[in-house]
C-alpha cells in the first residue's frame, strides 16, 4: 500500500534546505514589503519573527504527523479519510499547486513586461518557460533539487541592495512599538503568502533518504528565509517613507535602480531577468507536486499526465490578463495559504493525535 | 518525446529576433529635458538631444526640440517626428522646471517620472529662476554636451559639494513623507553661464520661498555631517574671516517637556582658519575669536530656521524626527505646534589650524 522511493532517486537530508527555501522565496520578494509596512508600519519587523515562529511549529507539527506515519501526504489523505474524502483532497492539492504554477508564471511575465520588454506577448514567454520547466520535470526529482540549487547563486543578488545604503534614514525604525498587538498581528497574517510553500514538505518527504533527519534543515530553511525577510523589511523601512513604499508596485526592483557600475547603467534590468531563477524552482516542485499526486490517486503515470498538467498551465497563464487578473488570483492563494498553514496542518496533526490513541485504546 | 521538446527549445533561439531591438548608435538619447508652463493649462516640453556630427570626433553639439501639449509623454512622441532616429528616454539625468511651473505644483510632472520603470531613480532635479527653455537655449557649455554640463555642475556643487538638493528619489521621500518638505537647487542664467543661485523651498509640491547660496551653504550644515566648504565669518565691523570646514557634525537632541517639547540641534565644527584678513591671529586672542566665531554662526543659523517656521516649511525634517520620538505623531497637530516651537542651537567651534604662519 504505502509506496517506498527507489533509493537511487532520493536526496540527502541537507537539499532539504534548498527546496524549502526555494519555495517559501520566489518571487513575492519583490512586494512582500508592502503589505506588512502598511499595516504596522515600522513594527513589522516583530510580524516578520512571529510568523517566523508560527511557521517553526507548523514545521513541527508536519514532522510529527510524517514521522508517525512514515509515508506522504496523498497516503496519509487516504489513511486518514478514506478513499473517496482522500482523493478529493488531493485532487484539490492538484488543483492549488498547478493555479500556484501559473500564478507564478504569469507575474514573472508582468515583471518583464513592465520592466524589460513592454511589447512582449504573454503567450510566446509563457510557452518558452513551460517548454523549459517540461525538460526539467521529466528530468526527475534530483533534477529539480539541482535547479533549486542553482537558484541559490540568485540569493547573492540580494547583497545589491546595499547600493541604496547612502539613502537610509535610520530614524524611519523610530518609535519602537507604536503599533497596537492587532496591527502587528493583522500584519503577520499579511506576511503568512510569503511563508507559504513548507507544505511542499508533505510531498516531498518520501524523496529524503533518512527523512527523520531531515527536520533540521528545514527548520533552518525557515530561519534563513526570515532573515532574508527581515533585512528586505529592515531595507525597505530606511530606503522608503511609508506613504511612499505603498506607491510602489514592486519596491524589490526599485531598489535595483539605484545600482550603477561604470559598464551597467541600469542594473535592473538584471535584476527583473535574474528572479528567473527564483520561478523555476517553484513552477517546477508545483507541477512535480501535483503530477505526483495525480499518479498516486488516480494510477496514471506521472509522464503521461505532465504534459496535460504544462497545457493546463498554459492556458490559465494567457487567461490572465492583466495586473487586476494577477491581483485577484494572488487573494485566492493568499486565503487558500492561510487556511492551509494555520488551520488544515494543525487540523491534521491533532486528528492524527486522536486516532493514534483511539488505535491504542480500541 | 525528448527529441521534439529538444528541437522546440531550440526553436525558441530563433524567438530572439523577435523582441524590436534599440541600438544606442540607432536611438536618440537625451540627458536633460526642460519644463515650462504654457498658455491655458498646456505645458511646453524641450529635450536637448546630443548630435553627433559626422568626421568630427570628439565635438558635440545639441539639437534643441520644443513643443507645447498637455502631456510630457505625447509631446516627446510629437518630438520624435522631427527626428530621424527615434527617441529613448533611459539615459534622462536632469529635468530642469521654470520658476511659474513649480509655483503651481511639480505633482503631474513627477508622477511620469516614478510611474516609468526606465527613469533612474539618481536623476536630478532643479527649478530655474526664468524661463528653463531660455536657459536651454543659452550658449552655457561650448565644450560638452548640455545636459552633461548641467548634471556635473548639479553633481560637483550638490552630491559632493555645499549646497543642498535632491534627486529624485530623495524629492519623492521629502514629498511623500510626514513632517518634511522637499527643496531643489535653484539655477539662474547670468551673462550666458549657468549658476547655482539658491535653493527653492517647497511647501507639498509647491515652490515655496528661495533662499541665496550663503544661507543653502548653512542650510546643509543643519542636515549632514560635512567635510567641505568656507565659511565666511563677519568678525568686526569690516574684517571678515574664512573658515575651511574639515568635518562638520550635526546632531538633533529631543527633550520632553511637560508643555512644550524642544528640539535642541548640535552642531560641532572642526575648522581652519584660511583667510585671516589681516587679522593678528594669535594664541591669546584665539578664544576670543572662536567665541565669535561661533555666535557669528548661530546668528546667521537661528535667523534661517525662523525664516523656515515663518513660512512653516519644514526642509530639516524637525516633523520627522520628532515622530520618531513621540507616540502616536501626526501632522496636523505638528504643524499647529511647529511655527511657534522652541528650537535650540548649539554651536561648537574647534579651530583646528591656523595656517603656517601666525
Amino acid at each position: 500500500m504505502i509506496p517506498s522511493v527507489n533509493e537511487r532517486y532520493t536526496v540527502s537530508p541537507f537539499l532539504l534546505f534548498v527546496i524549502i527555501q526555494s519555495m517559501q522565496f520566489g518571487l513575492r520578494i519583490l512586494f512582500m514589503a508592502i503589505k506588512p509596512i502598511e499595516l504596522a508600519g515600522q513594527d513589522a519587523w516583530i510580524s516578520v519573527l512571529l510568523s517566523a515562529f508560527s511557521i517553526h511549529l507548523v514545521i513541527w507539527m508536519m514532522y510529527r504527523i510524517l514521522n508517525h506515519n512514515k509515508t506522504d501526504l496523498i497516503q496519509i489523505h487516504k489513511l486518514f479519510f478514506g478513499k473517496w474524502a482522500g482523493n478529493a483532497l488531493n485532487l484539490f492539492f492538484i488543483l492549488y499547486y498547478l493555479l500556484n504554477a501559473a500564478h507564478q508564471i504569469r507575474y514573472f511575465i508582468e515583471v518583464i513586461q513592465v520592466w524589460v520588454f513592454p511589447d512582449i506577448e504573454t503567450w510566446i514567454l509563457a510557452l518558452v518557460l513551460l517548454l523549459l520547466v517540461y525538460y526539467i520535470i521529466a528530468g526527475g526529482f534530483r533534477v529539480i533539487v539541482g535547479i533549486c540549487l542553482l537558484s541559490f547563486v540568485n540569493t547573492f543578488l540580494f547583497l545589491f541592495m546595499l547600493f541604496t545604503a547612502p539613502y537610509f534614514h535610520f530614524h524611519n525604525l523610530l518609535p519602537i512599538l507604536n503599533h497596537s498587538p492587532g496591527e502587528i498581528l493583522e500584519a503577520s497574517r499579511a506576511l503568512t503568502f510569503s511563508y507559504a510553500g513548507v507544505e511542499i514538505l508533505f510531498f516531498c518527504y518520501t524523496f529524503i533518504k533518512t527523512p527523520q533527519k531531515s527536520e533540521k534543515w528545514a527548520h533552518l530553511a525557515n530561519i534563513s528565509i526570515t532573515i532574508l525577510y527581515l533585512a528586505e523589511i529592515i531595507f525597505s523601512l530606511l530606503l522608503f517613507k511609508q506613504e511612499q513604499l505603498s506607491t510602489e508596485i514592486w519596491p524589490g526592483l526599485t531598489k535595483y535602480q539605484f545600482v550603477q557600475f561604470p559598464f551597467i547603467e541600469r542594473f535592473e534590468f538584471i535584476g527583473a531577468s535574474a528572479t528567473l531563477f527564483r520561478l523555476f524552482p517553484i513552477v517546477c516542485l508545483c507541477i512535480w507536486a501535483s503530477s505526483r499526486i495525480m499518479k498516486y490517486t488516480f494510477s496514471v503515470k506521472q509522464s503521461k499526465v505532465l504534459p496535460f498538467f504544462l497545457l493546463a498551465v498554459f492556458v490559465a497563464v494567457c487567461l490572465i490578463p492583466n495586473r487586476i487578473g494577477i491581483q485577484f488570483v494572488q487573494r485566492w492563494l493568499e486565503n487558500i495559504g492561510l487556511h492551509l498553514i494555520y488551520l488544515y496542518i494543525p487540523f491534521l496533526f491533532i486528528f492524527d493525535l486522536i486516532r493514534t490513541k483511539a488505535r491504542k485504546t480500541a | 518525446m525528448n527529441r521534439i521538446i529538444c528541437a522546440l527549445l531550440a526553436s525558441c533561439l530563433l524567438l530572439t529576433g523577435c523582441v524590436k531591438q534599440q541600438i544606442l548608435d540607432r536611438v536618440n538619447l537625451f540627458i536633460v529635458s526642460a519644463f515650462d508652463e504654457s498658455n491655458n493649462g498646456k505645458i511646453e516640453l524641450m529635450l536637448a538631444v546630443p548630435q553627433y556630427p559626422t568626421g568630427k570626433p570628439g565635438s558635440v553639439s545639441n539639437e534643441l526640440l520644443s513643443l507645447s501639449g498637455y502631456t510630457s509623454s505625447a509631446i516627446r512622441e510629437l518630438l520624435s517626428t522631427q527626428l530621424d532616429k527615434p527617441l529613448n528616454p533611459g539615459k534622462l539625468s536632469v529635468v530642469l522646471f521654470s520658476n511659474d511651473m513649480a509655483l503651481h505644483g511639480l505633482k503631474d510632472e513627477l508622477d511620469v517620472l516614478y510611474r516609468n520603470a526606465y527613469y533612474s531613480r539618481k536623476m536630478l532635479l532643479a527649478v530655474v529662476d526664468g524661463n528653463s527653455q531660455q536657459l536651454l537655449k543659452a550658449h552655457f557649455s561650448s565644450k560638452e554636451e548640455k545636459g552633461m554640463y548641467l548634471y556635473t555642475l548639479l553633481d560637483t556643487n550638490i552630491r559632493k559639494g555645499i549646497l543642498p538638493g535632491q534627486n529624485l528619489h530623495e524629492f519623492e521621500y521629502a514629498l511623500a513623507g510626514k513632517g518634511l518638505d522637499p527643496y531643489l537647487p535653484l539655477l539662474k542664467l547670468q551673462h550666458d553661464r549657468v549658476m547655482i543661485s539658491g535653493t527653492a523651498l517647497f511647501k507639498d509640491d509647491q515652490y515655496e520661498l528661495s533662499i541665496n547660496e550663503r544661507q543653502s551653504q548653512l542650510m546643509k550644515l543643519l542636515m549632514k555631517d560635512m567635510k567641505q566648504g568656507i565659511l565666511e565669518v563677519k568678525l568686526d565691523e569690516n574684517t571678515y574671516l574664512a573658515l575651511e570646514n574639515v568635518g562638520s557634525k550635526v546632531k538633533y537632541r529631543f527633550t520632553k517637556n511637560a508643555d512644550k517639547d524642544t528640539i535642541t540641534i548640535e552642531l560641532a565644527i572642526k575648522a581652519k582658519i584660511r583667510d585671516a584678513a589681516s587679522l593678528p591671529v594669535l594664541e591669546n586672542e584665539l578664544e576670543r575669536i572662536k567665541t565669535d566665531i561661533e555666535n557669528n554662526i548661530k546668528e546667521s543659523e537661528m535667523a534661517l530656521i525662523e525664516l523656515f517656521q515663518k513660512h512653516e516649511l519644514d526642509p530639516l525634517g524637525l516633523g520627522d524626527f520628532t515622530r520618531g520620538h513621540v507616540r502616536n505623531w501626526n501632522e496636523k497637530d505638528w504643524k499647529k505646534v511647529y511655527p511657534a516651537m522652541k528650537i535650540g542651537l548649539n554651536v561648537k567651534v574647534v579651530l583646528t589650524e591656523t595656517g603656517i604662519k601666525n
